[in-house]
């Protein structure tokens, strides 16, 4: 406790009462008694009588006695003494002068009575205000100038102390007027007058008028110690983030007026004072309010008080404020769990606390930022706003109460195969802090959490991954995901296998792909039957404010990407956070080797819903793709064609005007004068864009090749394979396959054509089977996937399958090539269902790192084909390119590649049997490889020299003999083949080896063909 | 297998061994006098395998007759015959080509060599056919692999090959050290062409410079 001096029982007023002489710097001895130093002090009125001179009054005059009881003295020249009546408003004054020393009193006469018989002591002021004697109102008044304050006048800023005397007084300090004084009594202040508790009825009694004047011995009064001002507050308050709170502190004085409270530590928002009461009397407290509505934290809070005394006196108290959240009733992880759906979806939570680490249009994704080690539970989630939320920012710290739901975008339908989001809907939120760091994002891939690379999910043996019961996310790609749904990643060295698309989605691998099982040749990823990289995810531009996603082709790669995984439209994205660049891999679009003379180049090209409403640069994209990259194809089965009007759906059907600007385009880029083929389907019969009425066709080079042109063809009529004389032949063509069968009810009906080249029939048959919609998401719930659209893909490729074979049974030897978009991939039930009728899917023959003419969410994959029967496969050396100019840019013509294949197709040979000699010459045994040996050997004995190649025919070879160095067979014999040529009169020598386990006796019949069969 | 008059001529100059050829047409018997010089296999077990195939079963009849085979020492136990074979190399053997495979297969202990006569006869020297038959000599190891001297693999020892009415005549061995591994020389049994007897000097002028 600090000591002051103080006079006994006083109270300073305020100090702007105060008009203190120059303080008196004389120490006083801690004692009660004599002090030594004697503070600076005031003056008060220690004396009223108002009885003098009235009836029974002793003396004749009214007086009004002052004392210093300070310690210093008080010169009171200017100022006055003034008097109203008990309820008066009018105040009369009587001007002072002189000085009031400490101790001493101060006498002021006022107006003489009738009665009385004894004078005043010599007055040091002499007034003539006639007062009354029972009740009345009397101030000391720092100034001379008569008060205006009515009867509000003891707080009057000029009045240095009041006095209200008599019951009936109206205006009075304290809780009352003073003892009501009479003609025989004045009102006398305790202590001699040292006694000022501010308090008119306990300060002054009733009592004889004992005037006093400056001649009156001093009183000095007794030094004491100055009481302190004594704060009560409580050590620490606790408050709720952001929720407002008051906490009671208060603070009293035992000898002034606690006056005022203020915070003097730094200012904390949302901490005040409030409800501040000051004191009304000594030793009764201030009253006030710590208000708190303040975010989360612990703040030191110093308030102080002051009291009114000169000078005033202060005390401050310490409050530990620790503003924290409420308990929560989950924590993420707790609603997340570990599995698919929440553990606690339906129920409510409140007070979930998290980190804003991203904003949605519809929501934001908050964090845990005291995630616990179990990395299957994410610690990210959700929060459903429904619209922009505007209330929280990045980087806020929130509290989130509402309820735990699973959002499937789609709908609920059994049949919809996405997963969920789990997701706080009907959210309450509080935002306890702003400005706070995010959670470190989790680096995936080396050195971090390392993605499945092959297996999607092992151990859905439901069915569904969501009622599974096994969560695995270190080995299965949907869990792992799952296990960091909505939380913040990293990915480092990411290599884009697919290109960016429209809707801001890039799908990207980490690590240069290191952990990918096999990179497309050209930087994709390749996705197979076992392999549906799980290690894929989409970076995806859904944050608010939307980052710009660059134009990637596959194969760029980005040093970084941070975002927050999230699931839409059936698989895993990476909403990124912040912006990414692209390095340049540097792919470029390919071009094909263009055919000799005697190939004969057909391509596969679907263009992507292509009408005439589509963008000049379309067509001439495609035209130049024609001309430059794919070198002019003799024939090209066109897929996505639409008719005149594109889209509008209405009664149009033709096509000819798309087909006609193609070929202009194509012209124009320096191509050749293309024709085309096609049979206009039945109006909104065949599927893909409403009102497109897309359909397939053949653009065809007649400088090359000729279309053979056969009538009845329409559009419901299906064609059959001809036998003329062993000759396969189509009824019409182009015809259509089949084209009222269920099978391809909503689909493309398969066109067939009959073309001629190097004299050499060739049938084509273009298709474009029903798409893979309807098919379980690659990644989503249903595990494996069901694939139900193979059902009508299959049906369609068993009745292609049967054509195709319904030529080859005419003619072994017929050149069939099926080719288009098949919308599945070269181990499908549909594609096997082709080559099971003798056909060769030409993508096979390709490393396993090449076969793909799509990019789908990053999977390269095969959806194009081209097929070739027996014969082409084995005379004709195909030659099968498949050209990648756009699946795997963001610049495409098309979302699909071309693809090529050169066929040699010479002339057909010519036999010469009747121009050669033949020789054949005996036979030895290698008795250890049980093989005869022996020579044919073929003399030209024309004039003309015989063109090679020369093929020689074993016919009629006996049964049980095998001709085991045969190039080949033709109709069923085998033959040799020599280079030639043979000059007139020349001899060329083939050897011959058999094999005769029987040794039955060797005949056979020699044919020669000069040329190719 | 070497059976043009060229290659017989190349493999006579680079081998160092006589070769003969009958162009004939007349109805003597072809005969030849054939040394085999094996000293690199003396002591070896294996087989001579003596074949006689027509190129197919109308190929016009012939017949080869191997005599004076010596030393007949080296026979190790009887003859397999196939087809139109009979006989032994101790007397007269004889094979026709009358089925696709016709064989002499004579297990033998190789010594330095050995020597034999062989005669053509049959009707492909009367009725000429592009259609030939196929003399051949190999000698095999014991597990059926040819011993060719030094040779490719697969390419017989001798191959007389008869065609159109003639008799070619070819071989396919290594000379063992200094000395012709097979030596072929005719046997006059008519006059021959002009071609022949040229062939017939050289075949022996290198027999004479041998010796």
């Amino acid at each position: 406790m600090r000591l002051s001096f103080a006079l006994l029982s006083a109270v300073q007023r305020a100090t702007t009462r105060i008009a203190l002489a120059t303080a008196v710097s004389v120490a006083l001895p801690l004692s009660l008694a004599a002090p030594a130093v004697q503070a600076a002090g005031n003056v008060v009125v220690s004396q009223i009588y108002g009885g003098g001179g009235n009836t029974g009054a002793t003396f004749r005059n009214d007086f009004i006695e002052l004392f210093n009881r300070s310690t210093a003295a008080v010169n009171v020249t200017g100022w006055s003494v003034q008097y109203a009546s008990a309820t008066g408003t009018t105040w009369q004054k009587t001007t002072l002068s002189g000085t009031i020393q400490p101790g001493q009193y101060f006498l002021v006469q006022q107006a003489v009575g009738a009665g009385g018989t004894t004078n005043l002591p010599t007055p040091d002021v002499v007034g003539t205000i006639p007062m009354s004697g029972t009740a009345g109102k009397v101030a000391l008044v720092s100034n001379d100038t008569a008060l205006a304050c009515a009867a509000a006048c003891a707080s009057n800023a000029a009045v240095v102390d009041f006095v209200g005397f008599g019951s009936t007084a109206n205006n009075f300090e304290g809780t009352g007027p003073t003892p009501a004084p009479s003609n025989t009594n004045a009102v006398v202040r305790a202590g001699n007058g040292c006694t000022d508790a501010d308090n008119n009825a306990a300060d002054f009694a009733a009592a004889l008028p004992t005037p006093r004047n400056t001649a009156t011995a001093l009183n000095v009064c007794t030094v004491v110690t100055n009481a302190p001002v004594v704060a009560s507050c409580p050590a620490s308050i606790s408050a709720i983030t952001n929720t407002a709170s008051a906490t009671n502190i208060s603070a009293t004085d035992a000898d002034n007026l606690v006056t005022s409270a203020t915070i003097i530590s730094a200012p904390v928002a949302g901490v005040s004072l409030s409800s501040v009461v000051p004191a009304s009397a000594v030793n009764t407290p201030l009253q006030a309010a710590l208000s708190v509505n303040a975010a989360t934290g612990s703040y030191t809070i110093q308030v102080q008080f002051s009291n009114d005394g000169a000078p005033a006196q202060t005390a401050s108290c310490t409050i530990t404020l620790n503003v924290s959240p409420p308990a929560a009733s989950a924590r993420i992880r707790d609603i997340q769990g570990a599995n698919h759906i929440s553990p606690l979806v339906g129920q409510a939570v409140t007070n979930v606390p998290g980190i804003v680490t991203g904003k949605k249009s519809n929501g934001f994704y908050m964090q845990d930022p005291l995630p616990d080690s179990d990395p299957a539970t994410s610690e990210g989630i959700f929060v459903f706003t429904s619209t922009a939320p505007t209330a929280v920012n990045v980087g806020d710290a929130v509290r989130v109460s509402g309820n735990v739901a699973e959002f499937r975008a789609g709908g609920s339908a059994a049949t919809n195969s996405s997963l969920t989001i789990t997701q706080i809907s009907a959210p309450v939120i509080a935002v306890d802090s702003v400005g706070n760091a995010l959670p470190e994002p989790i680096l995936i891939g080396i050195g971090g959490r390392v993605p499945p690379n092959m297996v999607i999910e092992s151990d859905a043996s439901s069915g569904n991954v969501e009622t599974s019961g096994t969560f695995k996310p270190t080995t299965d790609g949907l869990d792992f995901w799952e296990s960091l749904e909505s939380m913040r990643i990293r990915i480092v060295n990411a290599v884009a296998v697919g290109p960016s698309n429209d809707f801001g989605e890039i799908p990207i691998i980490g690590d240069n792909g290191a952990a990918a099982t096999l990179r497309s040749v050209r930087g994709g990823v390749m996705g197979t039957a076992t392999d549906g990289n799980p290690e894929r995810i989409l970076i995806d531009d859904s944050i608010v404010p939307a980052p710009t996603i660059p134009a990637t082709n596959v194969g760029d790669g980005f040093a970084e990407v941070v975002g927050i995984v999230d699931y839409s439209f059936n698989t895993y994205k990476l909403n990124i956070t912040q912006p990414i660049v692209v390095i340049p891999g540097g792919i470029a679009a390919e071009i094909t080797q263009p055919q000799t003379t005697n190939q004969l180049a057909i391509a596969a090209y679907n263009v992507e819903n292509l009408d005439p409403n589509d963008p000049p640069a379309k067509f001439a994209t495609i035209a130049t793709q024609i001309v430059n990259n794919l070198k002019t194809p003799d024939i090209i089965g066109m897929t996505e064609i639409q008719d005149n009007n594109g889209a509008t759906n209405d009664a149009v059907v033709d096509s000819s005007l798309t087909l006609q600007t193609l070929i202009n385009a194509i012209t124009a880029a320096g191509g050749p004068t293309y024709s085309f083929r096609l049979i206009n389907p039945v109006d909104d019969q065949d599927g893909g864009e409403p009102g497109g009425n897309i359909r397939v066709g053949f653009l065809y080079n007649p400088a090359r090749v000729t279309f053979v042109d056969r009538a009845g063809g329409t559009s419901t009529t299906g064609i059959t394979a001809v036998n003329a004389s062993g000759v396969a032949q189509l009824s019409a063509s182009p015809g259509r396959i089949d084209p009222t069968n269920t099978a391809f009810n909503s689909s493309r009906k398969p066109l067939a054509a009959e073309f001629l080249f190097n004299g050499r029939t060739v049938f084509a048959i273009v298709n474009h089977f029903n798409s893979k919609g309807g098919d379980n998401s690659l990644m989503g719930r249903y595990q494996p996937p069901v694939r139900s659209s193979e059902v009508q893909r299959t049906q369609q490729a068993t009745i292609v399958a049967n054509f195709v074979q319904s030529l080859t049974t005419i003619d072994p030897k017929a050149n069939v090539v099926v080719l288009g978009d098949l919308n599945d991939y070269e181990y499908s039930p549909a594609l096997v269902i082709l080559k099971n009728a003798g056909l060769t899917d030409l993508i096979e023959g390709l490393p396993a790192n090449e076969r793909y003419t799509y990019v789908f969410e990053g999977n390269s994959q095969a959806l194009d084909h081209i097929m070739v029967s027996a014969n082409l496969m084995t005379k004709a050396a195909p030659i099968y390119d498949i050209v990648h100019i756009n699946a795997e840019f963001a610049g495409q013509a098309s979302d699909h590649d071309p693809e090529v294949v050169r066929l040699t197709l010479l002339p057909p040979g010519i036999d010469v049997t009747s121009s050669v000699q033949i020789a054949r010459s005996g036979l030895v045994l290698n008795r250890a490889t049980n093989v005869f040996s022996g020579t044919i050997s073929i003399k030209n004995t024309s004039t003309a020299t015989i063109n090679g190649p020369i093929n020689v025919l074993l016919q009629n070879l006996s049964a049980g003999v095998t001709l085991t160095n045969a190039a080949g067979t033709e109709g069923g014999v085998p033959y040799i083949t020599g280079t030639g040529p043979i000059a007139p009169g020349a001899t060329l020598t083939l050897p011959v080896t058999f094999t005769n386990p029987a040794r039955v006796p060797l005949n056979y019949d020699v044919r020669v063909v000069s040329g190719n069969f | 297998m070497k059976t043009s008059i060229r290659q017989f001529l190349v493999s006579l100059a680079g081998a160092s061994v006589l070769g003969l050829l009958s162009g004939t047409a007349a109805a003597v018997p072809v005969v030849y006098d054939v040394s085999v010089n094996t000293s690199v296999y003396t002591g070896t077990a294996g087989y001579l395998d003596f074949q006689f195939n027509p190129a197919v079963a109308t190929a016009p009849q012939a017949t080869v007759t191997i005599t004076n085979f010596s030393p007949f020492a080296i026979a190790q136990g009887a003859p397999v015959l196939d087809g139109g074979a009979a006989g032994s190399l101790g007397s007269t053997a004889t094979i026709t080509n009358s089925a696709a495979f016709n064989a002499f297969f004579q297990d033998v202990i190789f010594g330095a060599g050995f020597s034999f006569r062989i005669a053509f006869d049959g009707t492909f020297r009367t009725a000429p056919s592009p259609d030939g038959t196929l003399f051949s000599l190999n000698l095999l190891d014991s597990s059926f692999n040819p011993l060719g001297l030094g040779n490719p693999l697969g390419a017989s020892l001798l191959s007389v090959n008869l065609s159109e009415g003639n008799v070619f005549v070819g071989t396919n061995a290594a000379p063992v050290g200094n000395n012709a591994g097979v030596v072929v020389r005719g046997v006059t049994t008519h006059v021959p062409a002009p071609a022949l007897l040229w062939l017939l000097a050289v075949g022996f002028v290198v027999l004479r410079r041998l010796r």
